[in-house]
């Protein structure tokens, strides 16, 4: 036997580490899917379903995600209260100007699987606005995962060597008065 | 809709005499810009010439329009940006095609990527001048969009998603783009 | 047979230390009865006339006694360095299946013979020690890739 004691180690193996995403720019589904494999600690080798060994995530920027195709106009949140007539349906808009936070919550929520352990890896969930952080989650942060899409970067981004090197597929006519 | 834009850039040719190679290149072209130059009562306003250098050569010069002659078709998309600014006017307009010298096919293509760049943010300068007397109403949430292809104003909310075997599909890029390359093997998806 | 009722065991070495020398672990092996002299089925007096001798003098390690008494039966009592003690009946044997069966404890360990849980066993499961979420991380991972938050008592980033 070894001449320590091996219960340090095994802390250390079901300790959860802390996990940053940048929401800007990212659509809701792919950050959404990144985050419940952390959250139910799909990613660890020792991973079993019945251990509760998810680890936390953080958030940030969930006012700037983007969506694809029309879906900030097309797609609808339905709700229902449980009353006679408290069915409610808004928009991607409307839901979120009501909460910014509230769109990525609900991808996450739908994506983690439906049984007694969702609530407690929604709270292991850590949704912020902005990037502003309460000082004490900046200090357990651990990681920053990589976005899942990829920025495409603006023109004004680029700079003139690059538009100048890129060549002109075409050149105007002598006698074009160009607008 | 072709022919008088391909007999006019012929009579171009002819005109001014320059056969590069003897293929199907269009001549060298310039661009003239509008200076205003004030000085106290006087106002010159000239036209000037813009000295384009001359751009590498197309790696298939026998194309007839300009992508097919770098190659490029089924090779750009929305992100393209650098390739896109150059047939659109500084107000964000589309250039004639009887000026670009595209073919109807990829004026197409090239008008649907400008629309989804647009909306998507990604040319931000080129947009139409403002009024004179502009009042900025109360700034606008801005919401951040790709491949979006219908306008913004026409999208109307599903408020019935129907069923899960016939949902209804919400439309993600544009038809005409599907069959660009794809490096990988993820197919795409046009409804989400 | 049923795997929760039966008596099983895990694999284990005797000494429980992995490696060493072979020790023959049959300490002390006793010959009981089988002086029957006219009789006409066979016994363990042939096997003492011909072969005990030659057994004691290549196993040095094993202390063999010949007990003529008649009691119970004949039989052969193996004692082994763990204490475990079998005891095995020789009636009606041959003096070659004695000798095979007396080869047979001579060379097991005495530990019981039952059902083995796994066939594998190791007392060190892991040499690099159990995975933890820092296994196959670079060092100072906090560090270099939040870069995007200003972090308290860290220098600021680039």
């Amino acid at each position: 036997m070894a001449s320590y004691s091996r219960a340090a180690q095994q802390w250390a193996t079901f300790a959860r580490s802390w996990f940053l995403i940048d929401g800007r720019m990212q659509p809701p589904g792919k950050i959404a899917a990144l985050t419940v494999v952390r959250l139910e600690g799909r990613h660890k080798p020792v991973y079993h379903a019945l251990s509760d060994c998810g680890d936390h995530v953080v958030i940030i920027n969930t006012r700037h995600i983007a969506f694809s195709g029309n879906k900030w106009e097309q797609k609808v949140y339905s709700s229902h209260s449980g009353y006679p007539g408290g069915f409610k349906q808004l928009t991607a808009v409307q839901l979120h100007q009501k909460d910014p936070t509230a769109i990525v919550k609900q991808a996450i929520y739908g994506m983690l699987p439906k049984n007694l352990h969702r609530r407690t890896m929604m709270q292991r969930l850590h949704l912020f606005p902005e990037d502003v952080i309460p000082e004490n989650i900046q200090k357990n942060l651990l990681e920053e995962l990589p976005q899942p899409r990829q920025i495409p970067k603006r023109l004004d981004e680029y700079t003139q060597e690059e538009i100048d090197a890129f060549p002109r597929v075409w050149n105007p006519p002598q006698d074009y008065h160009m607008k | 809709m072709a022919a008088p834009g391909l007999l006019r850039a012929g009579w171009n040719r002819l005109l001014s005499g320059f056969l590069w190679g003897g293929a199907a290149r269009l001549p060298a072209r310039g661009l003239r810009q509008v200076v205003e130059i004030t000085e106290g009562n006087t106002t010159v306003i000239e036209g000037k010439i813009i000295e384009h250098t001359e751009a590498p050569a197309p790696p298939n010069p026998s194309g007839q329009c300009p992508i097919c002659r770098w190659n490029l078709k089924y090779k750009y998309n929305y992100e393209d940006v650098l390739l896109l600014s150059q047939f659109i006017r500084s107000d964000g307009g589309m250039l004639p095609k009887r000026i670009t010298g595209l073919c109807p096919e990829e004026h197409k293509k090239i008008v649907v990527c400008v629309k989804m760049a647009q909306r998507a943010g990604l040319l931000p300068n080129h947009k139409p001048p403002l009024p004179e007397v502009f009042v900025p109403k109360k700034a606008k949430p801005k919401l951040n969009r790709y491949l979006t292809r219908w306008s913004i104003k026409s999208a109307k909310p599903i408020w019935n998603k129907g069923h899960k075997w016939c949902k209804v599909p919400k439309v993600v890029g544009h038809p005409v783009l599907q069959d660009n390359i794809r490096y990988g093997n993820k197919p795409i998806y046009l409804n989400h | 047979m049923t795997g929760r009722g039966t008596p099983s065991r895990f694999l284990a070495s005797v000494l429980r230390n992995g490696l060493g020398r072979y020790v023959c672990q049959l300490q002390r092996l006793s010959l009981h009865g089988g002086d029957g002299e006219c009789d006409p089925l066979p016994s363990p007096r042939d096997y003492v006339e011909e072969k005990v001798v030659d057994f004691a003098r290549y196993n040095p390690g094993i202390a063999v006694y010949v007990n003529p008494k008649d009691c119970q039966g004949p039989t052969v009592v193996a004692e082994y360095l763990n204490g475990a003690v079998r005891e095995e009946s020789v009636a009606n044997q041959t003096a070659e299946d004695i000798a095979q069966l007396i080869g047979k404890l001579a060379n097991q360990s005495g530990l019981e013979i039952v059902r083995i849980r796994k066939p594998f066993h190791t007392n060190h499961p892991s040499i690099q020690g159990q995975w933890h979420p820092f296994t196959n991380k670079p060092s100072g991972l906090g560090l270099q890739t939040l870069r995007r938050v200003h972090r308290p008592g860290f220098p600021p980033p680039e």
